[in-house]
């Protein structure tokens, strides 16, 4: 279970979480929607410590990530896999090592055994027969599925998919979507998932969060969020330009 | 007038506090960086890489330039001294400009050109686009699988290449002056032995070495530091070679006053 309490966080002027609070439960898929500069990645970079809050604590089941010591922070990060949004490939290495770092880094893997962890994972996302393709050789759709299978390698408890189906067409982007609900049941993984893609949110999520204005104003299954008269998320779930949500200048 | 008074003072201030500011946030990253000291097996291997990939980049320029250097002092040392001084001396020149000056300064700014630059570009395109931050969340402690290896690669390449860079400077100048201005190879070496003396080379080595530090910190320090888009790396790569640079220089002074006393 991911807990986050009264967070609170600033970037120099700019106020990103006054008072935030929100629970993940195991097993469950939660998407996270809101305006573009509301703070959604940065929630995701909170669960494993990638940034502090200014105050307020992120429970990481049962453990204070902000207080603990980095060591036992490299130890809860093994229960994650994180999906970037541009991928963050990196770009010397080829498809199958970087998909087989994890494993080198962590276990006792022979060469064969990660080769074959390898090949499985990449099956598991489509990508089989990549393994020697370096990322510039791979299209965006193709560098979001190797994310995900490097992503899952390790077999984590949870996986954060930060932005999985922008700058991609609306078929890629389903099938990415489809992609993450099969892994979610196949792995039996807690999935959060940030993104304003209102399809991808309503064919990936077991519950749907609202973030404005530095909390969660919305949370609540696909269907209570149709149904909603929160006007915030009426406006958000309908893209209309007036409502009680202002442009502001960091969108 | 009071606008005028603040904004002259807040000036002021950020001119005082972002140098420490930034003395701060160096002095955390080598400490990151040391703590991030383990697996000495991955840790190496690391290294070797870095110090084969540095070395291999930085050799042809070091070759060519070291050479320059040594023709363009034995010509100033035949042509300064012609008349005033005996010829074997135009050997004690070289040697001693190259072993305690020329060499390590050389191969140090060489380096920073070519190795800081490339290490703060690469490392601040891993940056903008996330990759450091991918290998954090893989909990990969970056310090130890991108800082460490290269500063320490960089750090032992640069002693390794001023020592290339001081034989070629020396053979180039052997050549210039047995070949084109009449003196005898047994007069050239007489006067390489007249005055050398082993702490004048180590002397020079040590101060590669410290050049080695200041090119490896100033160059990961500013790629992990990047911010923004492709001008940010830019940026960042600037930084690191004005940075290593300047420190080169200074750093060159102080050990040459500890050193050649």
């Amino acid at each position: 279970m991911i807990e986050f309490v009264n967070i609170y966080k600033n970037f120099g002027k700019k106020t990103v979480y006054q008072g935030l609070d929100l629970t993940i439960q195991d097993g469950e898929s939660l998407v996270i929607i809101g305006q573009s500069g509301v703070g959604k990645s940065v929630l995701l970079k909170h669960i494993v410590r990638l940034l502090y809050p200014d105050s307020g604590s992120v429970y990481i089941d049962g453990i204070n990530i902000v207080k603990t010591s980095s060591k036992k922070v490299f130890e809860i990060r093994k229960k994650f896999g994180f999906v970037f949004q541009g991928g963050a490939l990196f770009d010397s290495m080829t498809v199958s090592e970087n998909i087989g770092l994890p494993l080198k880094e962590h276990t006792s893997m022979n060469e064969n055994q990660m080769a074959d962890k390898v090949a499985e994972k990449l099956e598991l996302v489509g990508m089989q027969g990549t393994q020697q393709l370096m990322p510039i050789e791979l299209s965006g759709g193709m560098r979001k599925r190797v994310a995900i299978a490097r992503a899952i390698v390790m077999e984590p408890a949870y996986i954060l998919y930060d932005e999985p189906t922008t700058g991609l067409d609306p078929i890629l982007a389903a099938k990415i979507n489809e992609l993450i609900v099969d892994l979610n049941t196949k792995l039996n993984v807690t999935g959060i998932v940030v993104t304003h893609d209102i399809e991808s949110a309503y064919t990936i999520a077991s519950r749907i969060a609202l973030l404005h204005d530095g909390s969660i104003i919305f949370s609540g299954t696909p269907e209570q969020a149709k149904i909603s008269d929160n006007p915030y998320l009426r406006q958000f779930l309908r893209g209309q330009a007036e409502g009680p949500i202002k442009i502001s200048d960091q969108s | 007038m009071k606008k005028i008074m603040k904004e002259g003072l807040d000036y002021y201030v950020e001119l005082i506090r972002y140098p420490l500011h930034l003395i701060g946030e160096i002095s955390i990253f080598i400490y990151q960086s040391v703590k991030a000291f383990e697996k000495p097996r991955v840790l190496s291997r690391l290294t070797i890489e870095q110090m084969f990939y540095t070395g291999i980049q930085s050799l042809p320029i070091i070759i060519v330039s070291s050479a320059a250097i040594g023709l363009v002092t034995v010509f100033q040392a035949e042509f300064q001294s012609r008349g005033i001084m005996p010829k074997i001396y135009i050997s004690t020149a070289l040697v001693k400009a190259t072993l305690e000056e020329l060499g390590p300064l050389l191969t140090g700014l060489m380096l920073s050109g070519r190795v800081g630059a490339s290490m703060s570009a690469e490392l601040g395109t891993m940056k903008v686009t996330e990759q450091i931050d991918a290998l954090a969340a893989m909990a990969i402690n970056p310090y130890r699988y991108l800082a460490l290896p290269r500063i320490i690669a960089v750090t032992l390449i640069t002693p390794m290449c001023t020592a290339v860079a001081e034989l070629t400077a020396i053979l180039s100048g052997f050549m210039l002056a047995t070949l084109t201005m009449d003196i005898p190879a047994v007069t050239f070496l007489n006067g390489m032995k007249i005055s050398f003396y082993p702490v004048e080379l180590f002397g020079g080595l040590l101060k590669s070495l410290i050049f080695g530090i200041i090119i490896g910190i100033s160059g990961t320090f500013s790629g992990f530091h990047a911010e923004g888009g492709a001008k940010g790396v830019g940026d960042s790569t600037t930084r690191a070679v004005v940075a290593a640079s300047v420190l080169i220089l200074f750093a060159d002074y102080f050990v040459a006053r500890l050193v050649f006393k």
